[in-house]
């Protein structure tokens, strides 16, 4: 019998915006050191406060953080931008002027910050670097955060789909409009005439401008995506998901379940953040009573209305005999103390232990 | 652009109001009792939310919520908005010919196009939120307020990024025309912005630096709103784990107020007790927030 935290090769961390996955991740990722796992953590926008607890900086650098009990491991923040370019001027493989000028592009930085996926591929990117080196044998994605979770796993597709309708090659060929005519559908021509029409002629042509450069790395583009949609679907990546109390974020995690079960993925856990106080239930004294029979009912029935959608809901039920592990859902307390040091970050372990149970895919 | 028989308001500039937050802060419950606020002050309010899939359609309990306003009784109307939806729009307006429009969306090159091309998406919707009056651009906007739910603290800026990146790259033809309209209204006294934030440190310290860049990208002066607001009861703390917790939040939230206050106007929303987001929208209603 295996289990996953020791066999495991990538670990990533699934969830909304605003339940807890930095801290969750920091906390699963000191669980596997502490088994022997030599661990590598990439982290997207952590808060101010974890940054300063992990001694992380902005530029993407990777930090030893040194925990209670000798156990250690490494941790680093994804520099989006600072992996597009490093990308970008690999696959370009231009001379460093020409790739400079590239980087200065006002529609290439827009490109960088705004594409849809462009930030899901950059983390995907550098955790497909982070198992290439050799230094790790466990590399934890603590994903980007998105409105709506599922949007990550979309993210490759939804870059690719940029260059399958062949918009890059189209612009290209327009150079040479005795060729196009050949070459391309009339419908196009006129469509897309009729847009630069709606935007008008200057914004067209940056838009000429910026396609051509995307043409040449596009081919670099989709042999990653491949090799990245090849690593997501290894038997030794597996992943975890978590969610909050309220029904709109347990609906999102649910779709998120579905879609990884339904891609043949390995969801390991379902963590659930911030469930009842440790206080609700333990009437010690009479002091402030009102505000805390208040509060205790509203979290009793938040706690209520959770457990009948966890009685109907297929998310918390364990999949397929095979994998009878997945689905299995832990609660942690909801703290009312901010996470301040690391010390804080052990509160987690506790509650997370059970995750070294679960068992690994041989 | 010519109006056919304008309703009086088009000649009022049209108030807007939009609210951001990181995620899990209640920015969409705040967000629907302000459209309610506004809407039971008589005004004719739309309340939009953007993205590709609703909230709204959960709070309000209804079946869909689509690009066209919807009403809901006793609230205001509601919409979704996409960036693809608002290009649809503008294109749909500004063609008129509805095969030339056809053409675009049936094209997959070109329609491929409209999703991938950078900033295209927020301009488009920044368009649509701006086309009332005084600009008056595109399908009559009838509505005399809007409130925007928007996206969180990071896509929130980049979203009205958009506008001034574009205007140093593009300064002629519609696109140039279109980003100047949208940079006028955006810094119109008529519109403001709102950062929903809870007492947590993490969420406090987001909300401050989302003030700050949002103050380099143009000069606005966004508020914010503490959201889940306890009050503090008379008398010592229970000597408990409870009293110890509790304790604890309202010196967080003590600190919070201050550093909020220190650096713009700050609304309190109190923290209701209901696991219903329509009820815990009403009850914030009861506080005018504005």
């Amino acid at each position: 019998m295996t289990f996953f935290l020791s066999t495991a090769k990538v670990l990533i961390c699934m969830g909304s915006g605003g339940v807890g996955k930095t801290t969750i991740s920091t906390a699963v990722a000191y669980l596997a050191a502490a088994k022997g796992r030599k661990v590598l953590l990439l982290t997207i926008d952590p808060s101010q406060r974890l940054k300063t607890i992990l001694g992380l900086s902005e530029d993407g650098s990777v930090k030893t953080i040194h925990a209670k009990e000798g156990v250690q491991f490494d941790a680093g923040v994804v520099n989006h931008e600072k992996v597009f370019s490093e990308f970008i001027s690999r696959a370009l493989d231009a001379s460093p002027e020409r790739t400079e000028k590239l980087l200065k592009n006002k529609l290439y930085q827009q490109l960088v910050s705004h594409l849809s996926g462009s930030q899901e591929f950059t983390a995907l990117q550098r955790l497909h670097q982070g198992t290439q080196n050799e230094k790790y044998d466990l590399v934890i994605l603590d994903t980007p955060p998105a409105q709506h979770a599922i949007e990550f796993l979309q993210a490759p597709q939804k870059l690719s789909a940029l260059f399958r309708e062949g918009i890059a090659k189209w612009f290209r060929k327009q150079e040479n409009p005795g060729f196009l005519a050949k070459v391309v559908h009339f419908g196009t021509v006129k469509a897309l005439g009729a847009i630069e029409g709606l935007t008008g002629r200057q914004f067209f042509q940056e838009l000429r401008d910026f396609f051509e450069n995307v043409y040449e790395w596009s081919g670099r583009l989709e042999a990653r995506l491949i090799e990245i949609q090849r690593m997501l679907a290894g038997p030794q990546t597996v992943f975890l998901l978590v969610t909050s109390h309220d029904l709109v974020k347990l609906t999102e995690a649910e779709v998120v379940a579905r879609e990884l079960k339904k891609s043949g993925h390995d969801l390991k856990a379902v963590i659930l953040n911030r469930t009842q106080p440790l206080w609700v239930g333990q009437n010690v004294d009479k002091g402030w009573q009102e505000l805390r029979s208040k509060l205790e009912s509203y979290y009793e029935e938040r706690q209520s209305q959770f457990q009948q959608w966890f009685e109907q809901h297929e998310m918390t039920k364990g999949g397929s005999p095979a994998k009878r592990n997945s689905g299995k859902v832990l609660q942690i307390p909801e703290m009312s103390k901010d996470v301040e040091s690391l010390d804080d970050i052990y509160f987690f372990i506790e509650y997370l232990a059970p995750l070294a149970e679960i068992s690994g895919n041989d | 652009m010519r109006v056919r028989d304008p309703p009086e308001r088009l000649w009022l500039p049209m108030e807007i109001f939009f609210l951001s937050g990181k995620g899990g802060v209640g920015k969409s419950v705040v967000a629907a009792a302000m459209a309610k606020n506004l809407a039971e002050s008589g005004k004719k309010v739309l309340l939009i939310e953007l993205g590709e899939q609703s909230y709204f359609r959960h709070l309000f309990e209804i079946k869909e919520v689509f690009h066209q306003p919807t009403v809901v009784s006793g609230w205001c109307s509601v919409a979704l908005w996409s960036g693809k939806s608002c290009f649809r729009d503008y294109a749909k307006h500004l063609l008129k010919v509805d095969s030339l429009y056809r053409l675009i969306f049936e094209n997959p090159v070109a329609a491929s196009l409209v999703d991938a091309a950078p900033g295209l998406s927020e301009l488009s919707i920044l368009g649509k939120v701006t086309s009332g009056p005084p600009r008056n651009v595109g399908p009559v906007l009838d509505f005399d307020a809007l409130v925007v739910d928007c996206y969180s603290s990071g896509h929130f800026l980049a979203l009205m990024k958009a506008p001034f990146a574009f205007a140093e790259i593009i300064s002629m033809g519609p696109m140039g025309e279109q980003t100047r309209g949208i940079i006028e209204v955006l810094k119109s006294p008529k519109t403001s912005f709102f950062i929903v934030t809870q007492s947590e440190e993490m969420m406090v310290t987001e909300s401050i630096e989302l003030y700050r860049n949002l103050q380099t990208v143009f000069d606005c002066q966004p508020q914010f709103i503490l959201n889940k607001v306890l009050e503090r009861p008379k008398g010592a703390p229970p000597d408990d784990l409870f009293g110890l917790e509790l304790s604890r939040f309202f010196d967080r939230q003590i600190g919070a107020e201050e550093s909020l206050r220190k650096i713009s106007k700050t609304q309190l929303a109190p923290w209701i007790f209901s696991q219903n987001p329509r009820v815990v929208a009403e009850g914030l209603a009861l506080r005018n927030l504005r």
